[in-house]
């Protein structure tokens, strides 16, 4: 729609005039015609009263209004592209009805449907109620709204900054260009961002002196050393290295090649929870690592004194070797946390080996000619004001940028939120436009050019820094383009339209930079600190730098190392705990310098000794609900939102920070973590095995567990279909196949399942209790070298005594290895939900799904209790219909006024307005929304089942060409995010369907087998390639020794063969 | 003292008994015929803001129900017509009619007209239009003989057990697909459902689900 009219006819809830009174009408009148009603509606319940309420169909006027191509009921799908720091990932958005309500990869430009989580987060950033909904200046609303706002910016005039977010949007430029041209010495530009990705191309071109960009080609190598680099993580494109990571783990016969993941680092990261072999090192000897890797390889670079231990120099002679043995197929690669010389390093390392131009390409990037927020800090005083396209300074500009004086010196801020950090109480506020409303473009980090176009018009007529920006551009008596028109006028090619429709301009990525030579060899490689704490600086895996702090989806999902939501924590090694005095979970002081900050600890497996751990993007100010939500019966003194890592970071010390000092408070600090306990305790749930013993005995999974006795004993439960045998398709049974080997733990399928699904967040304190919704879990498991479960066996114990409370002081934890592994609803074929459940509310279908019927469910939870896999969520409250920080309600719940209420308007909620409006925008029609009490789970996105073969069979018409098959492209949600190719869904009665070729993988395996479940869903066993010359070599994965310990040796090969033969 | 409860009290608990029994079988009764759809539902028969009669207009000049509910074989939702599919002829026919002035108004003004739903799913059913009217279930069989309404009324009951009657026989209910949009097909003299029926099932390879995901997601 979007006309006023059509907006009115939508509000209404009758025609006009039907609700107003506006003939003469006596009070006699009234009372007799109330007196007829009410005696109506008495006898309406034995008649048509108990018909449903008259509802209205409301056709377009005009067809021109909805488009040529719009199909009510049809979802649509348009190319757009979410801008990045440094580059932008190219989307396919879902509309329904004019609602943006998923995002998906747009594979004609990526090659794969993937993205990362924050794509799929930012949806709910459009719809987020604590958007600016106003122009404001002077703190008041402007009635004029945009076009006032546009006046403003018109005044403006004298010297001027711009401080701006970072963009690659070539309509920006050209832009800047045009200003710089008009306003000269009276404009300058800032870019501001928390964190800074620009050390890559400062590291390239002080090794080659040129500007050029490195492009790591993980696909191309076969060893690779990571330098603090959390290429799976933190690091930008991230989607796109742990797709071409994932492709050489992924072994289905037994003479596969796998490539090997070395990983220095000091903080456990994504990286390093799924290499090969890990080297945990302090921040500040990291540079001293390059510097002995470069040696080895005989550079001439001085390596600095004392920085290495012996055992880390030896550590790092094997993995020297074996990058010697691969020259030219391997790859080192630095990380953003480091300074240029390690870049510089990881440049003459790759230089040495042969590898630039092959599994490392440069493209040549245009410099960065802006300067920082620290110069606006230092120059602040020549400029009459500043205009701000988006950025925070106040809160992520860091201890020694004066961000308030900035703020101060804002005529006009393009701002997200209503009321935040950097809010200017004098200027302009206005609404920043969410880039799902945006006219932009911007280029993918190959440089391909990518449209950002809008599906929806401004929800509160936001602007884009783009319009803003054509303000200045504009001529004295011009009017400004509109955002659509800049970006017409910046394109190049030759179709528009086509442009549009692929989401690409071809052929438009950067130039790539061949026969580079190292122009400087002589790197200066900084002191490592030997002694004290240091601090490193990491971006959140959930809520990025902070601008995700007031996404609800980011917030609840787990941190995938740490599974904490809804917090950021202090992260310290076991004994650097032990020596500061510091406890799990309570609240401690970190100092740096002068600045001081109060977060919850953290003891973390597998983090450097000497090393505190501090995550950006948490301890929000303003009015944010979510990054500063409060729970029912929070006591006063518990902070919300986390610490805020930013009061402690100055801007010669962004990444790392020396001289550091933590001092424990003594008091709690509740974090609610999805999963507390740590160990598998020696059972076979993740499957392991390293790449040798893959190739000596390919069947290692069947050699694991009980599986092959049970089989013979028969299941529990009976088959559905032996029961009722006309109950099985012939047409489709679907079966899902997870690759352990392949999955990065990355998250990006848990909110993509939140997004497709209608999947409510629940808050902290329910999160707490085990409440969470999530349908897709992912756990991860810590397994040590020596860790006997016999001798700990954590959870069999009381508290206390090496329970769950005590873990973080097991020596086994200081070297863990780490497996992630997605769990979701298995869809048992012999479920055992099924049969417990008293109102047949859980029940198989035709195709072998689990189907959960919410309508017969009455809450029991019998099913939950019965599930082996604890995959089903029970709605606890009325979460959608609920705030989140008032699910238990109050006695003003008994009031008549709620039943009233409830006659007259059933669609009431007890959330705000501003909230209930928007949260029905955002979710998929196509899946039911969940009440109170009762029970849901993974449907193996049955909508999308169905939706597919609806469209294949409408198509069909006579014949019967029904059967979906994979290039009808049914792809889950999670499998369709996961840039991995992890997973795999399809129809099991296809000849040759991906799935099938999955599972005949040998490392297929069940998870709980010994139940004989006959679980729908299987995982591939996760591969391990351990190189025997290193120091720390094993023969097996840490996990297949524990599970040999606790088992007493049970399912060692031996047995196993002698299994093979008896049966 | 005696004789406190007269004689007829014996007959007291009989008389509950039976009464209550009677009452119960009422209650239950009234509810079973007035709370299900085929009550509450079927002969339900709003005025529309338009009197756009389908008799006329389906019926007598035999206009195709896909030329105003165009959509209805692509998606689950059969739309209703926008104010400009009534102009296409009536700019011609009945060009300046009364009746006809909320379309001409709607059409000039872009304003969208009201009209009443009758025929609805609750929310938790996902019914698609599209994949049985282009696999052999025609409209009839669930709207009735719309071509012979006047106004425009809910003729079958659209409850579970109406859609699962004809899932669980989908051989009675299908028709050559050529015939679908033809409201007022009977089937041959020679139309066996048993062979005829259940040889489109065949051919088509209907399958048709019954269980609860097909409806319920």
């Amino acid at each position: 729609m979007g006309d006023a009219e059509n907006a009115d006819w939508n509000e209404r809830e009758f025609p006009e005039g039907a609700q107003e009174l506006s003939d003469d009408f006596s009070r006699r009148d009234f009372l007799k015609l109330m007196g007829a009603s009410a005696g109506l509606a008495g006898a309406g319940m034995l008649g048509v009263g108990c018909r449903r309420p008259e509802e209205h169909i409301v056709p377009f006027g005009s067809e021109q209004v909805a488009g040529q191509d719009y199909v009510h009921g049809v979802p649509m799908q348009f190319a757009t592209a979410m801008p990045t720091r440094t580059g932008a990932t190219p989307l396919l958005a879902v509309s329904n009805e004019g609602r943006p309500t998923k995002v998906e990869g747009n594979a004609k430009v990526a090659g794969r449907s993937a993205t990362d989580s924050f794509a799929q987060a930012s949806v709910l950033n459009l719809y987020d109620p604590d958007r600016a909904r106003v122009y404001t200046k002077n703190d008041k609303a402007m009635p004029g709204g945009k076009a006032s706002a546009i006046d403003q910016l018109k005044k403006i005039s004298g010297k001027t900054a711009f401080l701006m977010p970072a963009s690659t949007s070539p309509s920006r430029a050209a832009l800047i260009g045009k200003i710089q041209e008009k306003m000269g010495e009276n404009a300058a530009f800032y870019v501001h961002e928390a964190a800074d990705f620009g050390v890559h191309a400062r590291g390239a071109q002080a090794a080659f002196g040129e500007a050029v960009t490195p492009y790591w080609k993980l696909d191309q190598a076969e060893v690779i050393l990571s330098l603090d680099c959390d290429f799976i993580g933190t690091e930008e494109g991230s989607a796109r290295f742990a797709a071409d990571f994932a492709k050489g783990r992924k072994v289905a016969k037994q003479n596969d090649g796998m490539n090997r993941l070395y990983s220095v680092e000091a903080l456990l990261t994504q990286t390093g929870a799924n290499a090969d072999h890990r080297l945990r090192a302090r921040a500040t000897a990291i540079p001293a690592a390059a510097a002995f890797i470069a040696k080895a390889l005989g550079k001439a670079i001085s390596v600095p004194a004392n920085a290495l231990s012996e055992a880390q120099e030896k550590w790092l002679a094997g993995a020297a070797e074996d990058l010697k043995a691969h020259a030219g197929k391997s790859l080192v690669v630095a990380g953003y946390r480091q300074p240029e010389s390690v870049h510089q390093l990881a440049h003459i390392i790759n230089d040495a080996l042969g590898n630039n131009g092959k599994t490392v390409t440069f493209h040549k990037t245009p410099a960065n000619e802006f300067g920082s927020l620290a110069d606006l800090a230092s120059d602040l005083g020549k400029f009459d004001q500043v205009v701000n396209l988006g950025c925070n300074p106040v809160y992520d500009g860091g201890t020694d940028v004066d961000g308030k004086a900035i703020t101060e010196k804002t005529t006009f801020r393009l701002t997200d939120y209503a009321e935040d950090e950097s809010h200017s109480v004098k200027g302009v506020n206005a609404p920043r436009a969410h880039y799902l409303e945006s006219w932009s473009d911007a280029r993918t980090d190959d440089g391909t050019i990518v449209p950002v176009q809008p599906l929806i018009a401004p929800l509160f007529g936001a602007m884009t820094e783009l319009e803003v920006l054509a303000v200045f551009a504009a001529g004295e008596n011009t009017s400004p383009r509109t955002g659509h028109e800049v970006v017409q006028s910046t394109f190049t090619g030759d179709s528009w339209e086509r442009y549009l429709h692929d989401g690409f301009l071809k052929d438009s990525g950067y130039e790539e930079a061949t026969e580079l030579t190292i122009a400087n060899a002589d790197v200066t490689v900084p002191p490592a600190q030997a002694e004290g704490l240091e601090a490193v600086f990491t971006l959140d895996y959930s809520v990025g730098d902070g601008s995700y702090a007031n996404n609800g989806w980011c917030q609840e999902v787990p941190d995938p190392i740490t599974k904490i939501t809804w917090d950021n924590v202090l992260s310290v090694s076991r004994q650097t705990a032990q020596a500061a005095g510091l406890e799990n979970g309570q609240l401690a002081k970190v100092k740096v310098g002068e600045d001081e900050v109060e977060g919850a600890v953290w003891v973390q497996p597998g983090q450097a000794e000497g090393t505190v751990g501090l995550t950006l993007g948490y301890g929000r100010a303003g009015k944010l609900r979510i990054a500063n939500f409060k729970y029912e019966g929070q006591a006063e003194d518990i902070p919300v939102g986390g610490y805020n890592a930013y009061a402690v970071r100055g801007s010669s010390a962004v990444n790392v920070a020396q001289n550091v000092s933590v001092e424990s408070t003594g008091k709690a600090y509740p974090l609610s973590s999805t999963q507390e306990h740590w160990s598998m305790e020696g059972r076979p749930i993740v499957r392991e095995a390293t790449l040798k013993e893959f190739r000596k005995d390919a069947d290692f999974v069947d050699h694991m567990g009980l599986g092959a006795h049970a089989r013979n004993e028969g299941p529990i439960y009976q088959h559905p279909y032996k029961e009722r045998p006309r109950l099985a398709s012939d047409m489709h049974q679907w079966g899902m196949s997870i690759d352990l080997s392949a999955c990065t733990g990355c998250n990006a399928c848990v909110i993509a399942c939140q997004s497709e699904n209608n999947i409510p967040i629940v808050g902290k304190d329910q999160v707490a209790k085990g409440r969470e919704m999530h349908w897709l879990r992912i756990d991860r498991y810590y397994t040590g070298r020596d860790h006997d479960p016999r001798a700990s066996a954590g959870f069999i114990k009381d508290e206390g005594q090496n329970g769950d409370d005590e873990q973080h002081t097991e020596e086994w934890i200081d070297d863990p290895q780490v497996v992630n592994q997605p769990m979701a609803c298995q869809h048992c074929e012999n479920a055992p939900c099924e049969s417990v459940c008293p109102v047949n509310a859980t029940v198989h279908d035709e195709e072998g799904l689990n189907v959960m019927v919410y309508n017969r469910c009455v809450g029991t939870r019998y099913c939950s209790n019965n599930c082996a896999w604890k995959v089903r969520r029970f709605n606890f409250f009325d979460y959608n219909k609920r705030p989140i920080n008032d699910l238990y309600g109050s006695t003003a719940m008994l009031k008549p006024s709620i039943l009233t209420d409830w006659i007259t308007s059933r669609e009431k909620s007890n959330r705000p307005e501003d909230e209930w409006d928007l949260v029905k925008l955002a979710k998929n029609p196509d899946v039911s929304v969940r009440m109170r009490g009762v029970m849901e789970k993974c449907t193996y996105c049955v909508q999308r089942i169905e939706s597919t073969k609806i469209i294949k069979k409408a198509a069909a018409g006579m014949s019967d060409d029904v059967q979906v098959v994979d290039s009808d492209g049914l792809k889950t949600a999670c499998q369709q995010v996961c840039a991995a190719e992890a997973i795999s869904f399809g129809n099991l009665l296809e000849d040759g369907s991906e799935v099938n070729r999955e599972k005949a993988n040998p490392r297929n395996y069940e998870t709980i087998d010994f139940l004989d479940n006959r679980t729908r869903t299987t995982y591939l066993a996760k591969l391990r390639n351990p190189n025997e010359q290193m120091p720390d070599a094993y023969k097996k994965p840490f996990s297949t020794k524990e599970y040999k310990a606790a088992s007493g040796g049970h399912g060692d090969d031996a047995h196993g063969d002698h299994e093979e033969g008896s049966h | 003292m005696s004789n406190i409860f007269p004689k007829w009290t014996n007959r007291l608990p009989l008389i509950l008994l039976v009464g209550g029994l009677v009452a119960g079988a009422c209650v239950v009764a009234g509810v079973t015929y007035y709370f299900t759809p085929k009550y509450t539902r079927v002969g339900y028969e709003p005025i529309q803001p338009v009197a756009f009669s389908h008799e006329v207009h389906s019926g007598q000049m035999g206009i195709d129900c896909r030329y105003c509910h165009n959509d209805v074989d692509k998606s689950w939702f059969s739309n209703i017509p926008s104010a400009e599919t009534c102009m296409k002829c009536h700019t011609q026919v009945l060009a300046d009619d009364p009746r006809l002035a909320p379309i001409r108004e709607s059409f000039e003004k872009n304003k969208p007209l009201p009209w009443v739903q009758i025929h609805k799913t609750p929310d938790y059913v996902y019914f698609n239009h599209a994949v049985h009217v282009n696999r052999g279930v025609s409209c009839v069989s669930c709207h009735g003989k719309v071509n012979e309404m006047d106004v425009v009324k809910h003729s079958k009951s659209l409850s579970m057990a109406f859609c699962l009657d004809c899932h669980r026989n989908p051989h009675e209910n299908v028709r050559p697909q050529d015939e679908v949009f033809n409201l007022n097909w009977e089937p041959p003299a020679e139309w066996d459902s048993e062979r005829e029926g259940k040889g489109l099932v065949d051919q088509m390879k209907i399958r048709s689900a019954e269980s609860c995901s097909s409806c319920h997601r």
